[in-house]
């Protein structure tokens, strides 16, 4: 029997638009395993940034219950979701959400810092994971002389820097020709088999789900597995 | 709290483009206080060096975004994250208080334009950042 990682039970998010309240997710239902690739796809609008970034505890749901291993997070306050940010779950934005004037080692870096890791045993947890990702020898050029696929793979070494149990990727082929997109597919399956690390993408695009394991349709708030 | 992170964000600060620009009007707010002292020099300096601030803040408002969008991501706590915006805007009031003590060593005025600009900082953060 598989531990689980994520339980999601009847979540509701809505937000205001013109004086209207529009439901963006409408009683989602999902359980996620330990080792589990996960993709969500559906079209732009119907809701996934939202959902992973309510997973990720960068929004607040309006109703349900989302459990991630083993903490209720409609239940933390916004300091202990930014604390479970720093061991638990790692967040990917579509945009990387990097420093572009910081380098390849201090934007990594920046997760090891706030987790409070002493400055040698940081350098060799650095120094592993830039190797793991391919990047060890750009360590020191800055974020904005990086490609689009040079740079998802920084924002992935920050999100796997902390080791987490729980990836969250947000479009992470968007920006990507296919052959990068490919790469960076790969990868994540690679990071899956390594440590065990639940991985959850979404993706409006229907190729990523032949790298998932669970495959998931986001229609109009609605969540159905496919 | 994670003082390196404060320093990184610090020399940060330091390196935008902003900076420059309080620089340059640091140099020429001391020319202008030295060679023209008095009260209405000083009134029309402290509401320049307001607005000067100001600038530099919109100058570097993709800088500062992406800053405080990173540390979120990474688990930095609201108010560690607030206290590192205080910071990268503050080493630049500290630049043009620096000019205050040097041209017109006068603890009122200082204080004065301490408390003012951090009054307007924190507001442009409340209404431009932290909403954002």
């Amino acid at each position: 029997m598989k531990d689980i990682i994520v339980t999601v039970k009847n979540l509701w998010k809505y937000y205001n638009y013109m004086g209207q309240r529009i439901a963006i997710l409408k009683g989602v239902n999902v359980l996620l395993y330990r080792g589990d690739v996960a993709c969500i796809y559906g079209p732009s609008g119907a809701g996934k940034t939202t959902f992973l970034k309510i997973l990720a505890g960068l929004e607040r749901p309006d109703a349900g219950e989302i459990i991630v291993e083993g903490y209720n997070l409609t239940l933390l306050d916004d300091d202990a979701l930014a604390t479970l940010r720093t061991t638990i779950v790692s967040y990917i934005p579509q945009d990387y959400g990097l420093i572009d004037d910081f380098t390849v080692y201090e934007n990594v870096e920046l997760p090891l810092l706030v987790a409070g890791i002493p400055e040698e045993e940081r350098r060799v947890i650095l120094l592993e994971t830039l190797r793991y990702m391919g990047i060890v020898e750009k360590m020191y050029t800055k974020v904005k002389y990086l490609s689009g696929g040079e740079k998802q793979r920084v924002a992935i070494a920050r999100a796997l820097v902390v080791t987490p149990s729980l990836l969250l990727a947000d479009e992470p082929t968007a920006n990507l020709d296919w052959e990068n997109a490919k790469r960076v597919l790969e990868l994540f399956t690679r990071i899956n088999r390594d440590f065990e690390t639940t991985i959850t993408i979404v993706s409006h695009d229907a190729r990523v789900l032949e790298f998932a394991n669970r495959r998931f349709a986001l229609y109009d708030g609605v969540l159905k597995e496919v | 709290m994670h003082y390196k992170i404060l320093i990184k964000t610090a020399k940060y600060s330091i390196k935008c483009n902003g900076f420059n620009y309080v620089m340059l009007y640091a140099f020429s707010l001391i020319l202008y206080i030295i060679t023209c002292p008095g009260n209405v020099t000083l009134a029309i300096s402290l509401i320049l060096s307001i607005i000067m601030l100001y600038a530099s803040i919109l100058s570097d408002k993709l800088n500062i975004a992406q800053l405080i969008n990173a540390y979120n991501i990474v688990g930095l706590k609201r108010k560690e994250i607030a206290l590192a915006f205080y910071i990268f805007v503050n080493i630049r009031i500290l630049l043009i208080t620096m000019v205050y003590i040097i041209a017109y060593p006068n603890f009122t005025v200082i204080a004065y334009l301490f408390v003012l600009s951090n009054i307007f900082i924190a507001l442009v953060y409340h209404f431009s950042f932290q909403r954002g």
